[in-house]
């Protein structure tokens, strides 16, 4: 493996004793697991900046593909470099606008910095330089880029009223108002300048004609409600605390934003439909599901072979019980790409929900065999198994499991109970007692360690002092009837006879009269206690 | 390539020749260099504890967010002990090596004594002694923060720990033991608690508590958040439905009831992180400020002890100048600009700036952030712990942030930051009531250090008239700083005490007037800064000035009394007299 930090070093020191004959590759470095995509070209690129290293690492394939594919037209574009400084320059204003769509702000820099070195009068790259500033919490630097673009551009309003708000969180008043007015110059009823003069009027207590502007601007966008609570200010500024009152109730969270093409245009720029998953995304971690649906569509949309559009959008259906639709689009996917995991897992999941056994294990199956390490599947293919009475292969699937995540309780558990159920009642004990060892905080554990003491029919191998124990503790903490019969169970087994039979009252009580299941179980605590150890029976 | 032999020698000759500048310009700045403000004195203070967070890559809302931790006097000795709040592990893991950054040990709780010595001024190493073995607590909980007050007034600080998941009222028995008392607590349910304070707001004489809760979080169903660059990282509060916060009325009986509901009209819940308490319009009652997360914040007007109203809105104080929410974390109320009133100060996410409030003395505040200068500093920084605090005792409250993002840093992370998370802390100096000025130098470096900053305890650790401060590092170590130079002015403390309650009388107010006319105000509180807990002491700078002309008390009932006899430089208990 190359030591990259040397090359780097290597050949900055190069740089600084020889002339720059050579240089190394300016673009990105997309470094995953330290490998180093350099090359070596024969031109002087000395005034422009190298690119930082991206770290791939946790990023979408998707976007990682999107970066790279723009890093190789730089490439070419670097050979053809002494030919046409201007194609380079639209490349690294790409190559920036893509880093800035995605909030990679530094790269972003970079890129607009190196377009503006081999073209200076690029005002897209100066006035998005300024962005970047300002969402770097830079608004010194962003001026001075405003200020640079404006003298490329003077006619974009946007320019101005974002000039007009940094100078504004600069307490630059003035100056502020200077590019409010100019920008109004350029778009008379643009409500977003309205609201920007409107508000340096407020603070400078000027509380009437801040209220105008306010006014001017509402009537432009009504929806716009947030700026009701600009008005409510001035209205108590004034001292009339009814009319600040009326417009605090009608405030809300909608605000103004200028019309600006050039930074629409970066959404634009986002790997096809990952605008829509990646706002479906939150959307659904935020539990809008509906919200989220149409997002995935629209990403669907965008890109109609995407899998993980069709993936997501059947996870928000799911969750809206939309489950023939669910279904359908996990179909799909798995029709665009059979070797999706994912996609089988769900479908599989979905599928189990409906009670289609047979058709889950199908998919838990070929979900296994994509992915034979994940513990989850495998998980979810051995539980399938041992329901469906396919022992010996839910078994090996937990031995598995077991092997590759052998922190997992739950997992073990399972395994240990297939095996009881196999009356290998011993091996099963004996791994119960090991991971209840190793975990004794583990309440599902604990559980089925008392639940296989009290209930193996080798009377050997019962202990109902230690199943007492544990089902005393699983039952204070979580008291629910199955616990609470294990520890029935463990009082009859140590002859615990009056506490037995006292909980199979609060048992037997807590149940609703009308439940079918209500005698049989009347019966079972009856034979149960009738059969205490030594023979005896409780009454 | 090979680099030829001559160009070495010349980049030998450059760095030597760099680094003796180097040393000659560093000899030359020592000479005029001031000593420092603060001094981290961690390492020699016997105090040994690492936060830990327990995270696995799971990005766990919970993990980054904590915690906090107490400065109180525990056994009544005359000096201030730490409580410091711990960590756990999150979701299906069952061993600390499985967390990214392990601790030694099992995480819990933990409790420090002062070593000074009872009655004494500036013991030269301010040490501390670990207690938590003898005083009975094994707290293993997902700590968030604490709070202090002697709740059953039997003359012994207790305390409140917020967790993810059931807090904790641990009743502090006077023998150096705590007790559990969470019981007595109505629906102490399995909420997301962060900061809280004990207050009295019906003047029956009982500490009431009020708890900001976050929102509901389930670690074992959790949601992916993604940065728009498509990396996994932290959701923020509004992927979560906010938790209700928690006003509990103390029955007198040594029990509390959940009045959340019942007093506070038209409760909208919010995502809490920080809470205040003051009396914001001068009315003689105390009111509740709760900042929250990505919501509007609440100002809890208090009616005469009956319910409480939000005001927040038309106080000005609920949401930023564009009538959006801001992201509050932390908060502190104080009178920074001695016209008599309680004004605010609360920190905020990068990119949003933090705020400082100006009451007008009715409860309408005028948000002066940007003309105080307070504004463009913290825009680069997430801040949670604050405090308003006159660090050289010039008269004038100063201000201190900790820091520490909440998201990603793409620059930390591409520099193989492996929590990168990292802000340095700010100090910023009161000029004149009006204006603040960072200090960004030398004398400030233990708190410029980066960390993950979360809670701030602060107090005079050291009994010699200054302020000084603990900082509570998420997935970090906890720092302790001794301020250097504020007893060099003059000053003067205070311990306000009820004789009948025998205890501190939380919300009584520090009156002091001056030759010249002019007053100055504090108030005694343990509550502000994130999830931590505060000195009760009033401390007050004084610059150069030895000119009190009269000290008038005015106690939480509404009485007042003149302290006749006072002196300078000194702490003293006053007592209230009926």
């Amino acid at each position: 493996m190359r030591n990259n930090n040397m090359i780097k070093r290597r050949t900055w020191l190069r740089n600084i004793f020889f002339p720059p004959l050579i240089a190394t590759m300016l673009t990105t470095n997309i470094n995953a697991t330290e490998q180093s995509i350099e090359q070596t070209i024969n031109v002087d690129i000395s005034p422009l900046t190298q690119l930082p290293v991206l770290q791939k690492k946790n990023l979408e394939s998707a976007v990682v593909e999107q970066i790279e594919s723009q890093n190789k037209k730089i490439n070419q574009q670097l050979v053809e470099f002494m030919q046409n400084k201007t194609k380079l320059a639209q490349q690294y204003e790409l190559m920036g606008q893509l880093y800035h769509a995605y909030e990679l702000y530094e790269p972003a820099k970079i890129s607009y910095q190196n377009a503006l070195q081999l073209e200076p009068g690029r005002f897209t790259s100066q006035y998005l330089l300024a962005l970047v500033f300002r969402s770097s919490e830079m608004p010194n630097e962003a001026v001075e880029s405003f200020v640079q673009a404006q003298r490329i551009n003077a006619a974009y309003p946007a320019l101005w009223i974002n000039l007009g708000e940094t100078l504004e969180q600069l307490s630059r008043y003035d100056k502020s108002k200077i590019a409010f007015q100019k920008a109004q110059e350029l778009t008379p009823n643009e409500p977003s300048i309205f609201a920007g003069i409107g508000k340096l009027l407020l603070s400078e207590k000027k509380y009437k004609q801040s209220i105008q502007f306010f006014e001017q601007a509402l009537k432009l966008v009504p929806q716009a409600d947030r700026l009701h609570y600009s008005i409510a200010m001035a209205y108590r500024g004034l001292g009339d605390e009814i009319k600040a009152r009326e417009h605090l109730k009608l405030s809300g969270k909608i605000g103004i934003k200028p019309h600006d093409p050039i930074r629409e245009n970066l959404e634009q720029l986002l790997a096809g439909e990952r605008v829509q998953l990646l706002q479906g995304k939150n959307e659904f971690a935020m539990g809008k599901y509906q919200e989220s649906i149409n997002s995935f569509q629209e990403a669907l949309a965008a890109a109609p072979d995407s899998v993980r559009a069709r993936i997501n959008l059947s996870a928000a259906l799911t969750k809206l019980n939309k489950i023939a639709d669910a279904q359908e689009h996990l179909e799909k996917a798995i029709e665009l790409a059979p070797e999706n995991a994912t996609a089988h897992f769900n479908l599989a999941k979905l599928l189990q929900h409906q009670k289609k056994y047979s058709g889950a294990l199908k998919h838990f199956e070929s979900a296994a065999k994509i992915s034979p390490t994940d513990a989850g599947i495998l998980f979810e293919l051995a539980n399938i198994q041992q329901y469906t009475g396919k022992i010996d292969e839910a078994l090996r699937n937990f031995e598995k499991i077991n092997k590759i995540s052998p922190e997992n309780t739950v997992a073990q558990a399972g395994y240990a109970n297939l095996l009881f159920h196999k009356k290998q009642y011993q091996k099963a004990i004996e791994i119960l007692e090991q991971v209840n060892k190793a975990h004794p905080t583990d309440g599902l554990i604990a559980h089925d360690l008392a639940r296989a003491l009290v209930t193996v029919p080798q009377q050997g191998l019962r202990d109902g002092t230690k199943a007492l124990q544990l089902a005393k503790v699983v039952m204070s903490a979580q008291p629910t009837l199955e616990h609470a019969d294990t520890l029935i169970r463990a009082y009859v087994e140590t002859g615990s006879c009056q506490n037995a039979s006292t909980l199979v009252e609060q048992v037997l009580n807590s149940i609703d009269p009308s439940d079918p299941k209500l005698p049989k179980l009347k019966q079972n605590y009856e034979r149960l206690l009738r059969n205490m150890p030594g023979g005896k029976a409780c009454n | 390539m090979q680099l030829s032999s001559i160009p070495i020698k010349i980049i030998i000759v450059l760095i030597l020749s760099y680094n003796i500048n180097t040393l000659l310009v560093f000899a030359a700045e020592k000479r005029e260099t001031t000593p420092p403000i603060f001094e981290d004195i961690t390492s020699s203070s016997g105090i040994n504890f690492v936060h830990f967070n327990g995270m696995t890559g799971e990005y766990y809302f919970p993990e980054m967010t904590g915690s906090g931790g107490a400065l109180f006097d525990y056994d009544n000795d005359g000096d201030l002990d730490l409580y410091l709040v711990q960590g756990n592990l999150l979701g299906k893991k069952d061993s600390i090596k499985q967390a990214m950054f392990p601790i030694q040990g099992t995480p819990r709780d933990r409790l420090f004594r002062n070593n000074l010595i009872s009655g004494s001024k500036q013991q030269s190493s301010v040490s501390f002694t670990d207690i938590t073995e003898q005083s009975g607590l094994n707290i293993q909980d997902y700590g968030m923060g604490v709070a202090t007050g002697d709740y059953n007034n039997d003359g012994w600080i207790d305390l409140l720990i917020t967790n993810y998941g059931k807090n904790r009222l641990l009743k502090n028995n006077g023998d150096g033991t705590f007790t559990d008392e969470s019981l007595v607590l109505e629906k102490n349910d399995n909420r997301w608690s962060t900061s809280a304070t004990f207050f009295d707001f019906d003047k029956d004489g009982y500490l009431d508590i009020y708890i900001a809760n976050y929102v509901e979080y389930d670690v074992n169903n959790k949601k992916d958040c993604y940065a728009r660059s498509s990396r996994q990282d932290y959701c923020g509060p509004a992927a979560f439905i906010p938790q209700v916060d928690t006003l509990y009325h103390n029955q007198g009986n040594g029990t509390f009831k959940d009045v959340t509901q019942s007093l506070l009209r038209d409760y909208k819940a919010g995502p809490g992180l920080g809470v205040v308490t003051a009396d914001f319009n001068g009315d003689g009652w105390i009111d509740i400020y709760v900042a929250n997360d990505g919501a509007a914040n609440q100002l809890w007007l208090n009616r005469k002890g009956k319910f409480f109203e939000d005001d927040a809105l038309f106080s000005g104080t609920s949401v930023n100048s564009d009538g959006k929410a801001e992201a509050s974390m932390g908060i502190d109320a104080a009178d920074f600009d001695n016209d008599g009133d309680t004004d605010l100060f609360m920190t905020h996410l990068m990119g949003e700036t933090n705020t400082l409030y100006r009451n007008d003395g009715s409860g309408i505040f005028e948000d002066i952030t940007q003309d105080a200068g307070l504004g463009l500093s913290s825009l680069p920084y997430t801040a949670f712990g604050t405090a308003w605090l006159d660090f050289d005792n010039d008269a004038f409250l100063d201000l201190i942030i900790l820091n520490g993002a909440v998201a990603t840093l793409e620059h930390q992370l591409k520099a193989g930051e492996n929590y990168p998370l990292k802000q340095p802390n700010q100090i910023f100096k009161n000029i004149d009531g009006k204006r603040f000025q960072e200090i960004d130098d030398n004398r400030v470096l233990a708190l410029k250090q980066q960390n993950v900053s979360r809670g701030a305890a602060f107090g005079d650790i050291d009994n010699d008239g200054d302020m000084d401060f603990v900082i509570f590092n998420n997935n970090g170590p906890v720092k302790i700083l001794l301020n250097n130079v504020g007893q060099k002015n003059s000053w003067i403390g205070f311990r306000l005490t009820d004789k009948l309650l025998k205890r501190d009388s939380h919300g009584a107010q520090v009156e002091l007037k001056f030759k010249n006319k002019n007053s100055m105000w504090r108030r005694v509180r343990t509550d502000g800064s994130y999830c931590s807990a505060n000195d009760p002491r009033v401390l007050i700078g004084l610059h150069k000035a030895r000119d009190i002309e009269s000290i008038y008390i005015h106690w939480p009932d509404g009485s007042t009394q003149e302290v006749k006899q006072f002196s300078y430089n000194n702490y003293q208990t006053i007592q209230k007299l009926k």
